[in-house]
């Protein structure tokens, strides 16, 4: 499948990925993602119609007990947050722009 | 007439598991304080590696069998990706039909009264966090407050078919899987925010809309009832109905628009890497399907055999697996079952919900139902009196016996004391003896100012009797 590289493109992905770029940054980019589709596009040239696609290099994944294991403590697990309050992490509104 | 199609996505918490999904966090986060039950898996900090729970496994393809799922021969899991505070590694662990992959279980159907309703699919996923609105409603709040304690608590969401017309069907499907849940014992959903749905429903001339998160399945009824009326107007009055997703306000019971879904927002799913695949072995569906429980259709059959009762209540008890369960400890008890159900079906559960409580919180245990119903029986007590004494059974845990001796309420089954009683009232309304000498709906109320005098205590078929006989002979 071809993939057009075009400035639809890069915005799209400037959206997905919630950052925006630069004109000259677009360009950089846009230039990038044609280098690696250009060569990832050297798998096109192998006959796969009769291989199963791959969904993990690993055959069999583990599977645990279910059994309680002590949470970490509250101040170690709010250690990483930005804003606590009340022992809340505090994060953006979800509504609106 | 337009064509209304509603398709459900329930989720379903797995609250009979002691860990979460992915990690040995108690999967009871119920009260704790904010983010007091997680770790570095749930949290998803970098670097923590998830393992899956074999027991969620094993309650997942209970469910895929019980709904006749095509149960997929090995477990994938795939990052479902987005971007809000209550997921914070960006992602949600989950399960996707595409090229190497599908949910656990395929297809299957759940039987409603009246018709199939067509199930897609049934993936495993991760609940994301809670999150709080600090002004109470996420459409004021400048900042949201969030609690991770419910982060990787294991879901199954099952998806229908958009096999539903009516804002009914859509509750008794829900109210029916949950029923499977419990009987399964995998979900109790009586446990707040257990079961939760997402509802899309379209009606002809419109695109489809996407009710998120309602909390029971009453709601679900409203919901959609509300959301099939809006569409109706705007179709009617030519606005057209555009694609989108509707937050449900069970405060206010109006549907509000959350976004405006212009395309199928991209989640780019890609295969977890730290989660190889698990194979599901012929073996353990074997072991499985030998040790499934008894089904709530199975249950309306054996009822009806065991005990004699109608399809119609058989179908009202085993639809709440606990009010099932205390009608056959009751009939362990009194073994006219067809009285026992109709009981509970017509006044117990009429108590229950007058104040909105579970089965497990009455107090009215089955061996005072079934003593209440032997007192009746044997003429103890009238219907009446079984009527007043009941909600006191309920709320206050009082014995029937109790109640007797406190009230001094037992059947009045003296007859020349209650033949006095009729022929006073008799002579207190001539006017009302004509009447009812040519209307025999009339002795009704007579009956009712004899019940009256006799504070309740008479036998009503009785006196309805006694006064048909006495009128004729006037």
């Amino acid at each position: 499948m071809r993939i057009a590289v075009n400035d639809d493109l890069v915005k799209k992905l400037e959206s997905l990925s919630l950052v925006e770029l630069s004109q000259d940054e677009r360009s950089r980019i846009r230039k990038d993602l044609e280098d690696i589709l250009a060569f990832f596009s050297k798998l096109d040239q192998l006959d796969l119609s009769e291989v199963e696609p791959t969904f993990h290099p690993v055959g069999a994944g583990k599977t645990r007990k279910d059994v309680p294991d002590d949470p970490l403590p509250v101040q170690e697990a709010l250690l990483n947050a930005r804003k606590i309050k009340e022992g809340y992490i505090i994060g953006p509104k979800t509504f609106g722009d | 007439m337009y064509l209304t199609m509603i398709g459900l996505e329930v989720h379903t918490h797995l609250t009979s598991l002691k860990t979460k999904l992915f990690c040995s966090c108690p999967s009871d986060y119920v009260g704790k304080p904010p983010n007091s039950n997680v770790c570095p898996v749930c949290l998803g900090l970098p670097g923590a590696i998830p393992v899956f729970n074999e027991t969620a496994l094993k309650f997942a393809l209970m469910v895929g069998l019980a709904l006749g799922s095509r149960i997929s021969d090995r477990i994938t899991f795939v990052r479902k990706h987005y971007f809000y505070p209550d997921m914070s590694k960006n992602y949600q662990i989950s399960q996707y039909d595409g090229p190497g992959t599908e949910a656990v279980a395929m297809g299957g159907e759940v039987k409603l009264r009246d018709k199939k309703i067509r199930i897609r699919r049934i993936n495993i996923e991760e609940d994301p966090a809670k999150s709080i609105y600090p002004t109470g409603s996420m459409l004021t709040s400048t900042y949201t407050m969030l609690d991770y304690n419910r982060s990787g608590v294991g879901m199954l969401e099952i998806v229908t078919e958009p096999d539903m017309s009516e804002p009914r069907e859509a509750r008794e499907f829900i109210e029916k899987l949950r029923s499977i849940l419990e009987h399964l014992g995998v979900c109790d959903g009586s446990i707040e925010g257990a079961i939760r749905a997402d509802a899309n429903v379209s009606v002809e001339g419109g695109e489809r809309v996407e009710v998120k998160n309602i909390g029971s399945a009453k709601d679900v009824e409203s919901a959609i009832t509300y959301e099939i009326s809006r569409q109706r107007a705007a179709v009617s009055q030519g606005l057209g109905v555009r694609r989108e997703t509707r937050h449900w306000d069970s405060e206010r019971r109006v549907t509000v628009p959350l976004r405006t879904k212009e395309t199928d927002e991209d989640y780019r799913y890609f295969p977890d890497p730290d989660l190889p695949p698990i194979q599901v072995t012929a073996s353990l569906i074997e072991d499985i399907k030998s040790s499934m429980p008894e089904l709530p259709d199975q249950r309306i059959q054996r009822f009806m055999a065991q005990y004699g009762i109608n399809e119609y209540n058989a179908t009202v008890l085993v639809m709440d697996k606990g009010l099932a369960d205390f009608y056959e400890r009751v009939t362990l008890h009194y073994n006219n079952y067809p009285k026992v159900a109709s009981l509970l079906i017509n006044d117990y559960l009429r108590w229950l919900n007058e104040k909105d409580m579970k089965i497990s919180q009455s107090k009215a245990g089955p061996e005072q139902v079934a003593e209440l119903l032997r007192m009746l029986e044997n003429g103890t007590i009238t219907i009446k009196i079984a009527k007043e004494f009941l909600p006191r059974m309920i709320y206050e845990g009082k014995s029937p016996r109790e109640l007797m001796e406190a009230t001094n309420m037992t059947a009045l089954r003296d007859m020349t004391i209650l033949e006095d009683i009729v022929n006073q009232v008799l002579a207190e309304n001539p006017e009302v003896v004509k009447k009812a000498k040519a209307d025999s709906k009339v002795i009704h109320f007579l009956v009712g100012q004899v019940m009256k005098k006799t504070g309740k205590r008479a036998e009503p078929e009785t006196v309805y009797k006694l006064i048909e006989e006495k009128i004729a002979r006037i």
